[in-house]
This record gives C-alpha cells, sequence and structure tokens, in this order.
C-alpha cells in the first residue's frame, strides 16, 4: 500500500507537544508536509494528557522537557497505548531514551528534516 | 594369695597383651638418686612400660627429685599430686611425706598411719601395685638401707609380676637389696643400667604375637612331665594343686629363663637342678604376714582361743597345728594370741603348736624368728614389746613365743596327720590345692580335729562339701568347728607311701629339733636301740638331755619332776652325777672320745659297775653311753649301814653343794635381772639407730639432690658472671649499705670502677654523671620504700644521656636487699627525637597554614584518627572514630561513594581520593577532599592522608557547570528557533534578499537579546529588566523618533526574553516600516506595569503626527511571529487603532517558574 493510498485512506495522526512556538509551529508544518495530521502542537504536558484521553494518535513528536514539566509521564501513558515515539530535544540522552522506551526514535534539536520523515515514516 | 581375682583378670582382659600398660614400682632409699637415674637414662617414651618411683624423702622437705630426674632422662617426670592415671612413658614421683597407691591404673596419695621409723612405703605401694596390676607389674628394688620393699615384692610376685633387684655390688647401700634378695623370690639381679633391659626382654618375650597362649598350652602339656621331675628331685609332688596357678608359675619361669616354649624348659629342669629348686620355690610362693586379715584373727582370739584358754585345766594341752606355715608368721601370731590370752587370764596353760611345711628352707626362716623391722606394725601394739626384742634392725620372736612351736616338715597330703587338735589354722593354703587335693585334705583336717576342735581357713576358703563335719561358728572370718561324729582315718595315706617315694628329699639342714628323726623304719632299729644296745644318752654341751635310749633306771633317777628336769647332772644317781658332770665338762674342752672307767652307780635297788664313754658328735652334742662292767648287785641291809658314815659326808657335801646353788641361782638371777636392764637399753638404743637410720637415709637423699643443686647453681653462677663481662649494658648492683656488689664492665664509661672497688660506698666514688647527686638520692629512696625508680642523666660533657631504671634488689626471703641500677644509653634516641620534632612541628606549621589535616585510618581495627582541624572540619565528636561512625558524618547522597572507597582501599587499593559533603544543616554544605595513601609499614598496613576543604571550590565548578549547561540550552533552543525560523520565513517569503534581510535583522535581535542576558550573567547583581529588553529592541532605530519608555523595574526570566525579544522586535521594525518611526513628526510611547494579580503589560503606543490608515495590517511571517511569541509568553495582544494612535498591549503573567 503506497503512502498516498494511505493518506487518502486515513491520514496517520502525530501528536506534536513542544513548548517553543516557532518551533512546533515549525513542526506542525513539517509533519503536515510529510502527509500527516497534527494533533497539537501542545506546550504542556497537562494539556496533552488531556487531548489524548479522547484521541488516540498513531504517533508522537515529543520535547523531553515541556513548561511544566518533563514529558516523560505522558510518554508512559502513550507507550502504554502502543503509540510510536519520536523524542525532539536539545539535551536528550539517547541511551537512557532508548533503555526506558526499546521502540522509540530521538531527534536531535535543531531538527533534521530528513532524519524526522524517517523516524516518522519507519513506524 | 587372690588366686580368684586374677582367673578373672585373665579371662576378662580383651586388649591384646602388645599394648598393655606395664607399671614398673621402683624403690629406693638413701643412695637411691644415683640408681634411679642411672637406671632411667635407658628408658625410651616409645613403649608401654610407666615407672612410679617411691623414694624415701624427708617429709619436711621440699623434694627436687622430679626436677633432677628430668635432666637425666627423655621420659616425662612429675611428681605424684593424686588422681593421676597412669600412662606408659611417664615417669611417677611420690610426694615427700605421703603414702602411695594404685588402683584401677591411677595414683592415689594416702597418710602414714606409721611414725617415722616403721613407715614402709615402697611395701605399701608393691603390694597395691600387685594387687591393681598383676603379672602387668614389676617391681624394682635399688640402694637404701632397711629392708622395705621385700614384703612388698613378694605380694608382687605372688600375683604373678616382675622381681628385680639392683646388683648389691653396685649398690651405694646394699641393705634393700640384700633383703630382697633374701627372699629368693627375685628373678633379675642387674646393675641399674641394664634393669629396663632386662624388664622389656621380659615383656616382650610374653607380649610375642600369640605366644602367651600357645606357650601356656605347652606348658600344660608338659606339666604331669614338669611335676614328675619336680617330684623326683624335691620330694614333692605338685600335680594335685591348681592346674591355673601351675601352668602360670611355669610360663613366668620360662619368660625368666627366655625359652621359647615349655618343651625348652622340660630340657632345662631335668638337666639342671638347680632350677628344680627355682620351681620350687616359685610354686610356694605365699604372702603371709602378723595377723593377716586381724579382724579375722580378733574374731578368732573371742571364738577359739579365749573359750580354750579359760576351759583347760593346768595339766591340759591345748594342741594347735598350722599346716602350710611358710615363715611361721601365721603361727607366732597365733602363739602370740594364745599367750596374750594366758597372760590377760593369768592362767597357765600347757600350749602347743605344730607348724608343719613342706618347705625347708621357709622352716629355717620360721625358726630363727627374726623378721623385717618393718614388719613389726603388722604385731598389735600391745603384743609388740611383750613378744618381740629388737635385733640388729630386725626383730626377734621372743623365747617365751617360740618355745610354744614345734616346726617340722611335713607334707598334709603326704605324711600321717596329727590327732588330737584343738585348733587347725590352715590359712591361704586350699586355695593352691585342686579340687581333689582339696578334697583329700578336708578329711584329714576333720581327722586331725578333736570334736569340737576349731578350723580356722584363708578369707577365700571354704569347706566345699563338707559342711558335714565343719559347722561354721564364723562365717566371715572362716572360723568353722569340727561336728562330733567318727571321723574316718583318710584312707588313701595308708595306700600310698613307699610305692611313689622314690628318693626322699636329703636333708640340708640341721634337723635336730624335728619329730621325724630316724626312728621308725619298720621299727627294727628302735627295737635294736630299746632292747639290745647299751644305754645311751644324747645330751647338749650344758648337759640337757635330748634323747635317751636303752634302760637308764640304774643310772639316772626320774622318779621326781618326771619330764621337768632333764639335765644330766640333776636326775643322774650317785656315783653317775659326778662322773658325768666331769666328763661333760671336759669333751667341751677336748672334742674327743673319752671313757671313765670302773665307776659304780648307786641306787636304791643296788650297786652297777660300769664305763662310761663318751664321744663327741658333729652338731656339738655328745652321746654318752654306759657299758656295763659287772654284774648288778642288789642292796642289802648292811650294804646301808656300812654306807652310813660315808653317806653323812657326802651329805654334807650336797649341803654345802645345795647351798652353793642357791646362791648360784641368786646370783644368776641378779646376772639375769641386770642382763634384762641391758637388753631393754639395747633395745631402746636400737629403735634409736632405726630412727637415727631412717634420717640418715632421708638426709643422704637430701644431700643428693642438694648436690644436683649445686652443680646446676655453678653453672648459672657461670653463666651470670659470663653474662657480666659481655654485656653491653651498665649494670650496678648495691646491697643494702649501697657498697658496691657487682657491676659490668660496660660501667666504666659512668663508673671508673676497678674491681677492688667491691665492696666501697658507692658514695665514695666519682663518676661522670653531672646528676650524681640524684642518682645516690633516688637510689636511698629505692632503698628505703622498695619501689622503681626512672631517671634521665647525662655525663659532665652533656655528650651522652642515659635512662638509668633503679630497681630494689629483693633477696629470696623476699627481703629488700639492695638495688639494682641499669643504664640504657638514649643518647642517639634522644637527637633522633630532637630531629623529629622539629620536623613535625615544621610540618604542623606548613598544615596549619594549608588548613590542611592529617588522617590515619587502621584498615584492620575499621578505625580513622583526625587532627584537630580535620575533626572539627567533619564535625566529629572524636579525634579517632570508627569507619561506621565517620561515614555517618557525610552528606547521606555521598555516603555510599565514600563507604565504597574505603571499603576500596582498606582491603587492597594503595590510594584513596575522594570529595564529598559533610552531612549538616543545608543548603549550603561543606565540602571536603580526602587524599591518602596507603604506608606499608613492618608493623602494619595503615592509610595516611590528608582532608581540605574544597566547598568554593566546589561550589565555584558547580556554578560553572550549571551555567553551561543553561547556555548550550539556550544556544541549541536559540539554533532551532532559528532554523524554525528559516523553515517557517521560507514558506512565505518569496525573493532570497527579503528572506535574508529578515532572517537577519531577526537573528539579530536574537543576539541583542542574548547579549542581555550574557550581561546579566556578567555582573550577578544586575537583574534581567524589562526596560532593558524594551530599549534593546529599540536600540536600532534610535533618534529615528522621540520615545518616551516608563514604568518600574519588572524583573524578568531568561527564557522570557527570546520570545518578548522577538514581539518587541516585531514592533519596532512594523513601527520602522509602517508606523511611527519610519514617518517623520511622530513618537512612540511604551508603558509598562503591573498589577496586583502579577499580570505584566506593556503598551506600546505609536502617536502619529497624521492619523493613519489601520488597514495596512501586515499579516505575514511577522505577525506570526508576533503571535508565536505572544503564545510563548501565554500572554494576549490587543491592537488598537485610534485617529492619530495605533496602540498594541501585551498582557501576559510571568511564569512562576522563573
Amino acid at each position: 500500500m503506497s503512502l498516498t493510498q494511505a493518506a487518502e485512506d486515513r491520514k496517520k495522526r502525530v501528536l506534536v507537544c513542544e513548548d517553543e512556538h516557532i518551533v512546533a509551529l515549525d513542526l506542525k508544518l513539517l509533519v503536515e508536509e510529510f502527509g500527516y495530521e497534527v494533533i497539537g502542537p501542545f506546550a504542556t504536558v497537562s494539556s496533552a494528557a488531556r487531548i489524548i484521553e479522547r484521541e488516540r494518535p498513531d504517533m508522537a513528536i515529543l520535547d523531553v522537557s515541556l513548561k511544566d514539566g518533563e514529558v516523560y509521564p505522558l510518554a508512559d501513558q502513550l507507550d502504554g497505548m502502543g503509540v510510536r515515539l519520536v523524542f525532539h530535544s536539545g539535551h536528550v540522552n539517547d541511551a537512557e531514551i532508548s533503555e526506558r522506551y526499546p521502540g522509540a526514535a530521538c531527534c536531535q534539536k535543531p531538527v533534521n528534516t530528513g532524519a524526522l520523515q524517517d523516524a516518522l515514516s519507519e513506524g | 594369695m587372690r588366686d580368684e581375682d586374677e582367673t578373672l583378670r585373665d579371662g576378662g582382659k580383651d586388649t591384646p597383651d602388645r599394648e598393655r600398660l606395664c607399671v614398673v614400682g621402683i624403690g629406693a632409699s638413701a643412695g637411691g638418686l644415683e640408681a634411679i637415674r642411672e637406671m632411667l637414662a635407658g628408658a625410651q617414651r616409645d613403649n608401654n612400660l610407666a615407672y612410679v618411683v617411691v623414694q624415701h624423702l624427708d617429709p619436711n622437705h621440699e623434694s627436687l627429685l622430679a626436677e633432677l630426674l628430668a635432666r637425666h632422662t627423655d621420659l616425662p617426670v612429675r611428681q605424684v599430686s593424686g588422681g593421676e592415671k597412669v600412662t606408659a612413658g611417664h615417669v611417677y614421683i611420690i610426694p615427700p611425706g605421703s603414702g602411695l597407691s594404685i588402683r584401677d591404673g591411677v595414683l592415689d596419695l594416702t597418710e602414714f598411719r606409721q611414725p617415722r621409723g616403721l613407715r614402709r612405703p615402697i611395701d605399701d605401694f608393691f603390694e597395691s601395685l600387685a594387687l591393681d596390676q598383676g603379672r602387668f607389674a614389676a617391681c624394682v628394688i635399688l640402694s637404701g638401707t632397711g629392708a622395705d620393699g621385700s614384703a612388698g615384692l613378694r605380694a608382687i610376685k605372688e600375683h604373678g609380676g616382675l622381681c628385680i633387684v639392683q646388683d648389691p655390688e653396685t649398690a651405694k647401700y646394699d641393705g634393700m637389696p640384700t633383703s630382697a634378695q633374701g627372699t629368693g623370690l627375685v628373678d633379675f639381679v642387674r646393675r641399674p643400667s641394664l634393669i629396663v633391659e632386662a624388664i622389656q626382654q621380659f615383656y616382650a618375650h610374653s607380649f610375642l604375637d600369640k605366644s602367651d597362649r600357645a606357650l601356656a598350652s605347652t606348658v600344660e602339656s608338659n606339666l604331669a612331665d614338669i611335676c614328675t621331675v619336680v617330684r623326683n628331685f624335691v620330694g614333692h609332688d605338685f600335680s594335685g594343686y591348681k592346674k591355673s596357678t601351675l601352668v602360670r608359675r611355669v610360663q613366668r619361669r620360662v619368660q625368666v629363663l627366655a625359652l621359647e616354649d615349655a618343651d625348652q624348659y622340660l630340657r632345662h629342669i631335668r638337666a639342671d637342678p638347680s632350677e628344680c629348686e627355682f620351681l620350687f620355690r616359685d610354686l610356694l610362693i605365699n604372702v603371709t604376714r602378723f595377723f593377716r586379715d586381724e579382724e579375722h584373727f580378733e574374731q578368732l582370739r573371742e571364738r577359739c582361743v579365749k573359750p580354750l584358754v579359760r576351759g583347760s585345766g593346768n595339766e591340759d594341752e591345748i594342741r594347735v597345728w598350722v599346716p602350710g606355715c611358710s615363715s611361721g608368721e601365721e603361727a607366732y601370731s597365733i602363739a602370740m594370741l594364745f599367750a596374750e590370752e594366758c597372760r590377760l587370764q593369768k592362767r597357765s596353760v600347757n600350749i602347743q603348736i605344730f607348724a608343719t611345711d613342706i618347705d625347708e628352707q621357709m622352716l629355717r626362716l620360721a625358726r630363727e624368728a627374726s623378721y623385717p623391722q618393718a614388719a613389726l606394725v603388722d604385731i598389735p601394739e600391745e603384743m609388740r614389746d611383750t613378744y618381740t626384742v629388737a635385733r640388729d634392725g630386725r626383730f626377734q620372736i621372743s623365747a617365751k613365743i617360740r618355745d610354744m612351736i614345734r616346726f617340722s616338715v611335713h607334707s598334709i597330703v603326704r605324711d600321717p596327720p596329727f590327732s588330737n587338735i584343738d585348733l587347725l589354722s590352715c590359712r591361704n593354703l586350699l586355695i593352691y590345692f585342686g579340687d581333689q587335693l582339696q578334697a583329700a585334705a578336708l578329711p584329714i583336717f576333720q581327722y586331725a580335729l578333736k570334736p569340737g576342735g576349731t578350723l580356722f581357713l584363708g578369707p577365700s576358703e571354704t569347706v566345699g562339701r563338707f559342711d558335714h563335719a565343719f559347722r561354721p561358728i564364723e562365717q566371715g572370718a572362716r572360723i568353722f568347728e569340727r561336728t562330733e561324729g567318727r571321723p574316718e582315718y583318710p584312707l588313701h595315706l595308708r595306700g600310698q607311701d613307699g610305692r611313689d617315694m622314690p628318693a626322699r628329699r636329703r636333708p640340708r639342714e640341721d634337723d635336730q629339733r624335728s619329730t621325724r628323726l630316724e626312728w621308725g623304719d619298720g621299727g627294727a632299729i628302735e627295737r635294736i636301740l630299746a632292747t639290745y644296745a647299751p644305754p645311751t644318752l644324747r645330751v647338749s654341751s650344758s648337759g640337757e638331755i635330748l634323747r635317751t635310749t636303752g634302760r637308764l633306771g640304774k643310772y639316772l633317777d626320774f622318779s621326781h619332776g618326771a619330764e621337768g628336769n632333764r639335765f644330766a647332772p640333776a636326775v643322774a644317781r650317785p656315783g653317775v652325777r659326778e662322773g658325768i658332770s666331769a666328763m661333760i665338762r671336759q669333751i667341751s674342752r677336748s672334742k674327743k672320745r673319752t671313757i671313765s672307767r670302773g665307776l659304780v652307780a648307786q641306787s636304791e635297788f643296788g650297786r652297777q659297775a660300769f664305763d662310761m664313754i663318751a664321744e663327741p658328735l658333729t652338731d656339738g652334742t655328745f652321746l654318752v653311753v654306759f657299758r656295763d662292767t659287772d654284774r648288778f648287785e642288789s642292796a642289802e641291809e648292811d650294804d646301808f649301814d656300812s654306807l652310813e658314815p660315808m653317806d653323812s659326808h657326802v651329805q654334807s657335801l650336797e649341803d654345802e653343794l645345795r647351798s652353793t646353788r642357791v646362791r648360784l641361782h641368786t646370783t644368776v638371777e641378779e646376772l639375769e635381772t641386770a642382763n634384762e636392764e641391758l637388753k631393754s637399753s639395747n633395745e631402746e638404743m636400737m629403735s634409736m639407730n632405726e630412727e637415727l637410720q631412717s634420717t640418715n637415709e632421708e638426709l643422704s637423699t637430701v644431700n643428693d639432690e642438694l648436690k644436683g643443686k649445686v652443680d646446676e647453681l655453678s653453672v648459672a653462677n657461670a653463666d651470670l658472671s659470663n653474662f657480666f663481662a659481655s654485656t653491653a649494658m651498665p649494670l650496678l648492683v648495691l646491697d643494702a649499705n649501697m657498697d658496691i656488689r657487682n657491676f659490668t664492665d660496660a660501667i666504666q664509661s659512668i663508673y671508673p670502677f676497678r674491681s677492688s672497688d667491691r665492696g666501697r660506698p658507692l658514695t665514695e666514688v666519682t663518676s661522670t654523671l653531672r646528676e650524681n647527686d640524684e642518682v645516690l638520692e633516688a637510689t636511698r629512696e629505692v632503698l628505703r620504700d622498695g619501689k622503681v625508680r626512672h631517671l634521665r642523666v647525662a655525663d659532665r660533657e652533656d655528650e651522652r644521656t642515659w635512662s638509668l631504671l633503679i630497681t630494689p634488689y629483693v633477696s629470696r626471703d623476699k627481703d629488700l636487699d639492695g638495688a639494682t641500677l641499669v643504664f640504657s644509653e638514649v643518647t642517639d634516641a634522644l637527637r633522633l627525637e630532637e630531629a623529629l620534632q622539629q620536623e613535625g612541628e615544621r610540618l604542623r606549621l606548613a598544615l596549619d597554614v594549608s588548613l590542611l589535616s592529617v588522617w590515619e585510618c587502621d584498615p584492620r581495627a575499621r578505625t580513622i584518627r583526625l587532627d584537630h582541624t580535620g575533626s572539627s572540619m567533619l564535625a566529629a565528636s572524636d579525634p579517632e572514630l570508627a569507619i561506621a561512625e565517620f561515614i555517618n558524618t557525610v552528606h547521606p547522597e555521598d555516603r555510599d561513594r565514600v563507604a565504597r572507597a574505603f571499603a576500596d582501599v582498606s582491603e587492597d587499593g594503595d590510594a584513596i581520593d575522594i570529595t564529598f559533603r559533610i552531612d549538616g544543616e543545608g543548603p549550603r554544605y561543606t565540602s571536603v577532599q580526602m587524599v591518602g595513601k596507603r604506608m606499608h609499614s613492618r608493623r602494619t598496613a595503615r592509610i595516611l592522608g590528608v582532608v581540605f576543604d574544597v566547598t568554593n571550590e566546589q561550589e565555584d565548578r558547580d556554578i560553572r557547570e550549571m551555567m553551561l549547561r543553561e547556555m548550550n540550552h539556550r544556544v541549541k533552543n536559540m539554533f532551532s528557533i532559528i532554523s524554525g525560523m528559516v523553515r517557517i520565513a521560507g514558506r512565505s517569503t518569496s525573493s532570497v534578499p527579503d528572506l535574508v534581510q529578515g532572517i537577519q535583522s531577526r537573528v539579530n535581535a536574537l543576539a541583542r537579546s542574548h547579549d542581555l542576558t550574557q550581561r546579566s550573567h556578567a555582573n550577578a547583581r544586575q537583574v534581567l529588566s524589562l526596560e532593558d529588553a524594551v530599549r534593546a529592541s529599540l536600540e536600532p532605530y534610535d533618534g529615528l523618533a522621540p520615545m518616551d519608555l516608563q514604568g518600574p523595574l519588572i524583573e524578568i526570566g531568561g527564557h522570557e526574553l527570546t520570545a518578548l525579544s522577538l514581539l518587541l522586535h516585531e514592533w519596532a521594525t512594523n513601527a520602522a516600516k509602517y508606523g511611527v518611526l519610519g514617518q517623520p513628526g511622530g513618537r512612540l510611547e511604551v508603558r509598562w506595569s503591573r498589577d496586583a494579580t502579577g499580570e505584566v503589560r506593556i503598551e506600546w503606543n505609536e502617536i502619529h503626527a497624521t492619523r493613519v490608515d489601520p488597514g495596512e495590517e501586515s499579516s505575514g511571517f511577522g505577525s506570526t511571529l508576533i503571535q508565536l511569541s505572544a503564545a510563548q509568553l501565554n500572554g494576549r495582544i490587543d491592537v488598537v487603532h485610534t485617529g492619530t494612535e495605533r496602540r498594541m498591549t501585551l498582557a501576559y503573567v510571568p511564569d512562576a517558574s522563573s
């Protein structure tokens, strides 16, 4: 099944959490360019957590530290739901993340569009 | 004599003999030390012999015997204190003042019951040893005076043990060895150095494999032959004796001779008649003593002796038979009982005691009645003085008692028995007999005893099935009464004599008093003598008639006094009397056959002429033969007449003789009294001599010991003088008057002594010491109070220093008898100490300046020691802490790390370097760094290091790290923002120059805001204010229009700054492009404030000179940025156009976290 067909059937939904609004907007635009539907972006863990009670994203791009704290509780919840996680941060510790979330991908800031696209398409 | 015991023991032993312990008892007295030493020098540890030494010791003198012996033997030597289990390869020594006994292999101390002169510890111990160890006991008797040990030896032998005696020629004092040898029971006589070897050989032979049993069986099969040989030589048949006893005793002989089996022995005994004697003696071994089983004798006295004495008339004779009397003690005991009873009841009774045995040698001893002094204690005290006489270290039974007893060779089973016996005492003889022989002996006893007579047996003997013949009177004491009823003469005696009685044993000793003279051969000789031979007398040298034969009525007058007067001159008839006295006197002198012719004997019946011939016999007695020379002339009346005058002459002579006799008698009595007195004095002297002798023995033992001690002392003394000469330590010994007693050569450096200075007062001697007076004073104090003093003294040039120790000199009696001054030179030590001190001070100074603290950790004790600085740094209560306590002073988060580091370095690490915080009240914690190294010294491994405060450095480092992190984060963020901006701008801008322009200005804005943060960081006191942000954003447009910027100081957070700067930059750019900054006449008013809720408001008011059109709002990238920035700040933006004004308001609540 080709990507276009998948997009036509139902666009995969990507939850974006990023507290730097410029970066968030940039991410949103990029992800939409890649052909996904964006939920968010959210600057806080709490706002994102509220959303996923109603909507189940297919994937999530998460900045590690958000305005109201670290993203891990949310990540745990998403991981528990089977959502693929892509961590996006300036000071993310790859080893720590891959130990905690073995299936998750990591993208360093500033964003490398190719890497991000690969990370998302692998899901 | 405990045959049953032995049998039991033999049956019950399970351990092989080769491992069986053999206890060797060693008895010694004067001169014994040397002999024991020589004997034990050859003893080895690794065999199964243990030695127990019983030496006569002075009870008031501590014995050095154990100490002295220990040097000459490999064996461990110890003085017995009671309760020791005897172990092979050890030597046990009797302590002074106690006796020794053994029971179940355990030694025990006993108290002496006898006074000093009469003790015989060797006998006592040997007797208990014999009972306890049986044939595994050996006794050795060494040098000493007296006879202690001889009785004990008999007991050892009786129980099958081994008896060895020191060769009297090698003994310093040969009394004890000779006495022991005199018993005839000794197995070996050896010099001391060969004794141990003899014992080992004896037991080695007995333990060879199973040879013990095998030997016993060969002995058993040869027993009959051996008995035959003995019977042929000695004339006594032992085949009826108890087999087990016989086998054992023969077996012993085989062992002693080191033969292989009984066949060899049989050949040996056939070839060597003396061996027969040995075996005979061995077979007859028995232990006897006066009043053996004293209480039984007491019963006998009550139940038998007393009634017998009381019930007898003056003319009656009491007849007693003691068969198997051996050396006579039993017979004498009974005689004493009777004599004592007679004395108490004041009766004079005729008592005849027949004591018989088959061993002539024993009988000879019995007749001599001389016993070792030691046996005296067995006799009840009240009888001792009355019935014994001390003689030459021994004692003899008094003549009164001896006269009551007739000893003779007699075999119960072979010879006809005595008859009409009142008391038959046969103790410890039946136990040697086999059943058959016992069954034969008892009817003989029954025959011998009168009805109602008493039988007295040994404690383990019974009458067996003859209880019809003997009724027990006192079962416990084995006293029986012979019942009425006709005894049968023992038939076997009649049939046996002559048939198997070959060679009668040859008489060995004078036996003239024996009843068994050669009268009895069929009666022929007797008949000749009585009827056809001339009447003959046998008289002793004193004229006592020993024997008569023929019809003597013509020559002797027996009419008055009957048996009472047996002296030949006294009973001779007139005519014979004169001749016989003269003749006996003459022949006593000449010892030649003498004849006296032409004598006439006168009697009331008539006259007889005769010759009298006297002939000396070899034993000192004389035969007097009367030969008739004429017919007997009957007496006639006129003869009487004619003889009258002569008679009166004779009468007067006889009267005179009688009065002379009376005088003589008186004189004799007086002499006897004097003699008695002398005798008692002699006895006293004897007993005194005894005591002196035992004291002498003890003294010579003490002397030997002292000699050994003196030898040691001279060695010790030589050691000491060598020490004094060679030691490098200055030492001075003073006596109580502070006179010089001794000194070492090394003292010369302090006191210039010469050897002649010994005895001079120390005060007179010059010394090199500066503190000489103090030394003298301290010495006086030590002499006064006996307490040790320490001083430090130096010589006058102050070049050398000594540490002086003055100790009291304590004599053996614990008296203060001087002082000892010991100088130890400490010059070098002092210099070293000084140098160290200086070094230490320098180090301390360095530490103090650098605020370093030194710590030391002992990894084994798990403690850590801190100096003062360290203690206060760690807020430790104690300079020395356990590591665990020390860990507790560390900040909880760092404890694990510190503990691990210490565990590592304690175990094997070489160094430690760790920085940690000290626990305390936060938030600021003291940080310290601990650096240490393991020091390897000889004594112990320890870890030594320093600790210093690094709080400031640590804080600086923390801040730096925090800043770096922050900066890194911010830069990354900035890059992200820029990267995002570029992409967003790229989407909305068509021309590259525009894009570049737009991006560049915004990057500049970001750079300016970054400058702001940088400034605030450079100067920590300056806060980042809102005004700064506003001014920075307007900086590029300075001077383009009047600007009015007003508001209070509002601090802004770093994370707000970026958004705020971008937003203000957009507003300023817009104002420059489209607003008041681009057009003349306008002005800009910026106001900021904060209300009570904390909300910050920024009003951006562009006031134009002319009216402006509000429609030209840009909705491009710039407005996106404004929206995003406002969202970032969580704020809202209001834009109001009023004619000439364009007012934008940003309201936001600063994040609480900032």
